[in-house]
């Protein structure tokens, strides 16, 4: 597969054990990529292993202040369509998304299939890594949450492993769901303004460094705030502003 | 309480959640922040509603008057609000802040750049 065109959004937050390795891997198995990575005001050493990277293609973009992972990609998301993207794939920078999974998660979009394309640990059994139980019991909540708002099925819904068209990138270049957990939100805006999503079934790692960000009590929280989010992101009417990006 | 007192409370806390939700749709107010506003008003519509609730927070309180038990209540959560809104001021005004530095040095950068 040709990577030319193809933009690598790569948020990461105290990621500094493992960033070097999961970016050198993922320009060794695709290359040609445009790797854009987001530091969202690291406190550990991230910025630094980053500085000596010396990858071709590699964009570093600092943000001043940590503001949450939508913002974060978000921010890449525009750079990428700044300087010209086809395509952007949205990539963990902790290890967990797999370089190889890159090309298939890409199909539905190259063959025109989708705007956004899912890449779901559930879409069919796999023998990858697919997260903790209380995990899975709060992604089958919200993929019926996503059929009962959109008629849709999406299956792995708080999936970070995520590629865009240039129609899916000029809306999410506009319209993100910023904050922390945006990942169900976008799903629904997506499928809400009429755009079209899709699934592929990918092998994830297990989460190699850094802490999972959702602690218990924080669960029952961000539970209830995406629900929330959600539902008024389905009510919402469709999305006409001019937003210059 | 008397019910019309109930009543008026009941309604009035409805239509409190009720421009909450509207707020949140039409964009003013992100969700996060908004958890806590749907969260006080549904416990006012469940006081408002629930006499023997309020008799016995009244009888917890050391208040006479269920009423007033209920302006208590409301006064406290109000003040926990207030304390929950001055902790994100202090954590934007620092984000603000950093950013106002950032501005500032691209600015010198670009004058250092144009000599």
């Amino acid at each position: 597969m040709d990577y030319c065109g193809v933009f690598a959004v790569v948020p990461c937050y105290n990621e500094g054990r493992v960033i070097a390795e999961t970016l050198r891997s993922l320009s060794r198995i695709c290359p040609g990529i445009r790797i854009v990575v987001i530091n969202d005001g690291s406190t550990d050493d991230t910025a630094s292993r980053l500085r000596s990277l010396d990858i071709d293609g590699m964009t570093v973009i600092e943000m001043p202040v940590n503001s949450g992972i939508g913002n974060a990609v978000q921010t890449g998301l525009i750079f990428a369509r700044r300087n010209g993207a086809d395509y952007a794939v949205k990539f963990d920078g902790d290890g967990q998304h797999l370089p190889e999974e890159i090309a298939a998660l890409m199909t539905p979009l190259l063959e025109k299939r989708a705007d956004l394309v899912i890449g779901s640990r559930f879409l069919k059994k796999n023998d990858g890594f697919r997260s903790t139980f209380l995990r899975r019991v709060g992604i089958k909540f919200f993929r019926f949450l996503s059929v009962v708002l959109t008629g849709h099925v999406i299956t792995d819904t708080t999936s970070g492993f995520r590629a865009y068209n240039r129609r899916a990138l000029d809306f999410a270049a506009k319209y993100y769901p910023s904050f922390d957990y945006p990942e169900p939100e976008e799903g629904i805006m997506f499928l809400r303004n009429g755009l079209t999503v899709s699934e592929v079934a990918c092998k994830m790692a297990e989460r190699r460094a850094g802490k999972s960000s959702i602690r218990p009590l924080r669960a029952c929280y961000y539970m209830v705030k995406v629900t929330f989010a959600m539902v008024m992101e389905r009510m919402r009417p469709m999305k006409t502003g001019e937003v210059e990006i | 309480m008397s019910s019309l007192s109930q009543i008026v409370s009941l309604v009035g806390s409805v239509a409190f959640l009720l421009m909450i939700i509207y707020t949140v749709y039409a964009g003013k107010l992100r969700e996060a922040y908004a958890i806590i506003w749907l969260f006080s008003s549904l416990m006012m519509i469940v006081i408002s509603v629930s006499e023997t609730l309020l008799n016995f927070l009244s009888r917890m309180l050391g208040i006479q008057t269920p009423a007033f038990a209920l302006l208590i209540c409301m006064l406290m959560g109000i003040l926990l609000l207030l304390f929950q809104i001055t902790i994100v001021i202090s954590e934007h005004n620092q984000k603000i802040n950093r950013l106002l530095q950032e501005v500032a040095l691209l600015r010198a950068d670009h004058r250092e750049g144009d000599r």
